[in-house]
């Protein structure tokens, strides 16, 4: 008998164990029972994970019956009656694909990552962001403010009734395995969803914080040459709006000498302190300069082959599995046939080509966001803000976040004056205004362009409706048009025009006085020189309109680069504009190498002339170009950090978080002044000019990569071991992310790889506008969510090459043969 | 007698688990014990919840999917996936054997209180 009770309390003992962590996850572990239950658990995800070749649902609301053939690239065509039927249909198909993507990317936009993944420090500073920003307030009014009798509207609702019928057909064995991991099951989607989605796109594309880097930089050198160093224009001019220049134009800088620290300046750095830096900093998205890289150009047909107009475009966004972007094409006949991608739970497609007219983006990076110090009547816990000699209340709003079971884990107090959310930096309270906060026609805008059938009819509808984020909007249409415009709105500031400066915000005179007129829009249509192009470089020639825009440009390297391979091709293919999107040539290179090399062999009385010589050795044997079996770029690129590195040594020199460094703009900028006292390295008694400073640069260089890297024989040099590209699952589970991913460029071309390797071409597209459109695209991942599906991840080797899949586009479904039709899905009405 | 009855239980969790989820295995595997009163029900119990989740695992292994899902989900704990799939039978063999064992443990005192009685 004691032996049978010893066996119980055991039994006991394992059968509590096992029952706690069968329901409940125990730290990073997640709850057994839902994990490892064959049926419902993370196994059952491979019974989903592929789609079946037939399948029939029924769906209310649908007219009739809408039919779903997936092609051989697991394209979903939807042919439907009607153009409401195709947005539900559209939401059913995406949902099915990309569930769990929709509900995570709508809740950061929401602020409600906690209630989907938990209360962890990390989850609760993300989600504290977005509501400091106001993204969730911002969403709420855009669908309170939206026209419910609209077209659009009745898109974004058929789109919603799409995805909730998805939703409520699952059983949890079918939930997404992100699901079964965090132990949480699917929310109803809903039009807010999609308008706290569109949002956080908003901030991903459109925040700048040039206030900060110029307020850093005249803290240390002084306000003249911080003026210079991040100047309201690009030194180097080579303008999206086409200018009378054939070729890049290099404008001459005076560069005043490092001066005396702006003591205004210096005084709000300090009283701002490390913490309140990393506070305004946090208003910027997460992308760094080497992030920015979005190509798109287009080419008249009196420069293609085929005599048709040619476009191309690859937007360049944080790399994730799955993509940003889901591939889809929509019939309904004599109302709709539009072939892209679009975002999930974006009810519409964002980029593509319908039969007459196609269309493509690149960022601005044009200034829309600017911050004012404001005057509280009480700094603790303000209820006022002074506005033009008079108290105007604040409106309060609390922001509750909730674990996943409800329960409230912490609350703010979010504060919003008339131009927008309001912070406590380290005391000061500065508010902030931004057009993504108050844009809410962005969907409308993709609606109109779906539709459209010329490119200046695409140009102006969107213009009449999309006010952020600011874009290069390219089209290009079948009767051989072309044309770019730099869609979005763009305030009118009071006095200066400057965006890039902190202002007082108890005047209403600092507020925006209005809006520039589309007629003002950087813009170029059918110009002479039969090609247009943009990579987020500066929109417009300062000396046609030197109005302020922005400032910060990126750099015009890509933009210099693709201009020079389109004014050497007269007759462009589409496999040249595939090729071009690759391309591993690079402006910066051509132009730095040789100064590189100028002095390198002019350094023959430097310390070390033999390492110097070992250098232009190496460096001469590169051929400028970024191919992933190159082994000498790691030089260069080791070179040009050095060269900033000792160059902007004045810019380091304190304690501050992040330094205020140029970009490699003003490097080139200043190399045509060799004596220029900023080519003195300060912490050194000699003063070097140009050369000297590039040669230590150069001797720094190879000391580096020797060191990380080894000497320079078989592939220790090799670049695509040295940049690759980081594709991380959304919740950065390692197993289902793809990393080390070779790809073939570096700073400065047309597929710039950066540092981290997080950023990357999110969607390549080229089409031909001839009398049958033809299109070719891929993106670095796979149509599926599903981890453990072939179409998960399929695409990203054919990415990592730079090739392209040719797109199918039948006007209906018969024009797939069977060999091309993957899986058929119909929709039909319940009744 | 006790083979097919061990199958029928295995049917049972295979089924419960599918549309129930896995909590059922030792509500199954408990009401099992109380209705067999046996010494050897624990062990049935557990045989049964191997052969019930052994051919769930089965039954997705044929997908193709389950050979990219085996070892990514190894990564993800750290172990073989081969270890993981073992480790979910050890799960249900454990939680139907303890579930069993406890109202055995109590099944057979009772019993052997109410015959001292």
């Amino acid at each position: 008998m004691s032996l049978s009770r010893a066996g119980t309390a055991v039994a006991a003992v394992v059968l509590v164990a096992l029952g706690y962590a069968g329901a409940r996850p125990i730290g990073p572990i997640p709850a057994l029972g839902a994990v490892l239950d064959p049926a419902n658990g993370v196994w059952s995800a491979a019974l989903t994970a592929e789609l079946p070749a037939e399948a029939a649902v029924t769906m209310p609301g649908l007219s009739a019956e809408t039919n779903i053939v997936y092609d051989d690239r697991d394209v979903p065509h939807i042919f439907a009656p009607t153009e409401l039927d195709a947005y539900r249909a559209l939401g059913y198909v995406v949902a099915r694909d990309r569930l769990f993507q929709m509900e995570m990317q709508a809740r950061a936009g929401a602020g409600t990552l906690t209630e989907l993944a938990g209360g962890s420090e990390a989850v609760l500073g993300l989600d504290r962001q977005t509501r400091e920003l106001g993204m969730p307030r911002a969403a709420e009014r855009r669908a309170k403010e939206s026209d419910t009798t609209s077209a659009h509207w009745a898109q974004i609702v058929a789109y919603t009734a799409g995805v909730n019928s998805y939703i409520e057909s699952l059983t949890p064995r079918d939930y997404p395995v992100e699901y079964k991991l965090l132990g949480a099951k699917p929310t109803r989607w809903s039009p807010q969803k999609t308008f706290n989605l569109m949002v956080r796109m908003g901030w991903t594309l459109a925040s700048s914080n040039d206030e900060l880097t110029r307020l850093r930089a005249s803290a240390l050198v002084g306000k003249a040459a911080s003026d210079v160093l991040f100047a309201m224009h690009s030194p180097i001019v080579e303008p999206i709006q086409p200018n009378q220049s054939a070729t890049a134009r290099f404008d001459s800088l005076r560069l005043p000498p490092p001066g005396a620290p702006d003591t205004a300046a210096l005084a709000v750095m300090q009283s701002l302190g490390s913490r309140g830096l990393a506070s305004l900093a946090a208003f910027t998205s997460p992308r760094g300069a080497d992030a920015v890289g979005s190509n798109n150009w287009a080419v008249a047909p009196s420069r293609s082959a085929s005599r048709h107009a040619l476009l191309a475009g690859d937007p360049h966004l944080e790399l994730s599995l799955p993509s940003i972007w889901y591939e889809v094409h929509m019939v309904v006949p004599g109302k709709l046939d539009v072939y892209g991608v679009t975002i999930p739970g974006a009810s519409g497609v964002v980029i593509g080509f319908n039969r007459d007219v196609a269309w493509t983006f690149t960022n601005t990076g044009a200034d829309v966001m600017d911050f004012y110090a404001e005057t509280v009547d009480d700094l603790k816990s303000p209820k006022q803000y002074k506005l033009d000699g008079a108290w105007k209340p604040l409106e309060i709003r609390p922001e509750l976040y909730r674990t996943p079971n409800g329960t409230v884990i912490r609350t703010d107090t979010m504060r919003y004056t008339h131009r927008g959310p309001l912070a406590n930096v380290e005391g000061r309270w500065i508010s902030m205004r931004w057009t993504v906060l108050e844009s809410n026609r962005d969907h409308e805008a993709f609606a109109k362009a779906t539709v459209s059938t010329t490119a200046m009819g695409m140009l102006d509808s969107a213009a009449s409706v999309y006010d952020a984020p600011a874009q290069n909007m390219l089209v290009a249409d079948r009767a051989g048009n072309i044309g770019i415009r730099s869609t979005g709105l763009y305030p009118i500031r009071a006095d200066t025009g400057r965006g890039d400066v902190m202002r007082d915000g108890s005047l209403s005179s600092n507020d925006w006085i209005g809006r520039w007129a589309v007629a003002e829009y950087p813009q170029g249509y059918n110009p002479t020189r039969g090609f247009l192009s943009s990579t987020n470089q500066e929109p417009l020639d300062p000396r046609d309109q030197p109005r302020y825009l922005g400032s910060n440009w990126e750099r015009p390297w890509r933009g210099m680069q693709i201009n020079k391979l389109l004014r050497a091709d007269s007759a462009v293919t589409p496999e040249a504009m595939r090729v071009y999107q690759s391309d591993p040539g690079s402006a910066r290179a051509d132009f730095f190498v040789p100064v590189l090399l100028g002095a390198a062999l002019s350094g023959t009385s430097h310390p070390q002339a033999e390492k110097l010589r070992r250098v232009a050795t190496l460096l001469g044997e590169w051929d400028r170009r970024y191919t992933k079996d190159n082994s000498r770029a790691v030089l260069f690129e080791a070179a040009m950090q050095q060269v900033s590195q000792l160059l902007w040594d004045e810019l380091r020199r304190d304690s501050l978080a992040q330094a205020p460094v140029p970009s490699d703009m003003m490097t080139a900028a200043l190399v045509s002044q060799p004596d220029n006292v900023w080519w003195d390295d300060g912490r050194t008694s000699p003063v070097e000019n140009r050369d000297a400073l590039l040669a230590n640069a150069l001797v720094a260089a190879l000391d580096g990569v020797i060191a990380q890297y080894g000497e320079p024989t078989g592939d220790n040099w090799r670049w695509a071991k040295v940049r690759n590209a980081r594709i991380n699952h959304l919740l950065r589970i390692a197993p289902f992310s793809r990393l080390g991913v070779p790809v073939q460029g570096g700073s400065g071309t047309l597929w710039p790889s950066t540092g981290s390797g997080t950023h990357g071409p999110s969607w390549r597209m080229v089409v031909e506008m001839g009398p049958t459109v033809r299109g070719w695209g891929t993106y670095p991942g796979g149509q599926s969510g599903n981890p453990f599906s072939k179409r998960y991840d399929n695409r990203v080797q054919q990415w990592s090459n730079g090739e392209l899949d040719s797109l199918r586009v039948p006007a209906t479904a018969d024009q797939l043969s069977a060999a091309q039709r993957h899986a058929r899905l119909v929709l039909t009405p319940r009744r | 007698m006790v083979f097919i009855r061990v199958l029928v239980l295995a049917a049972l969790m295979a089924a419960a688990t599918m549309f129930l989820g896995w909590v059922t295995v030792p509500i199954l595997a408990a009401v099992f014990a109380l209705g067999v009163r046996s010494a050897s029900a624990p062990g049935e119990a557990a045989l049964a919840a191997l052969l019930g989740w052994g051919a769930l695992l089965a039954r997705v292994a044929m997908v193709p999917a389950f050979s990219t899902l085996l070892p990514q989900l190894g990564s993800l704990f750290g172990a073989p996936g081969v270890a993981i799939a073992a480790f979910s039978i050890v799960f249900a063999v454990l939680l139907a054997w303890s579930a069993a064992r406890i109202v055995t443990g109590f099944v057979i005192r009772n019993s052997a209180g109410s015959a001292a009685g």
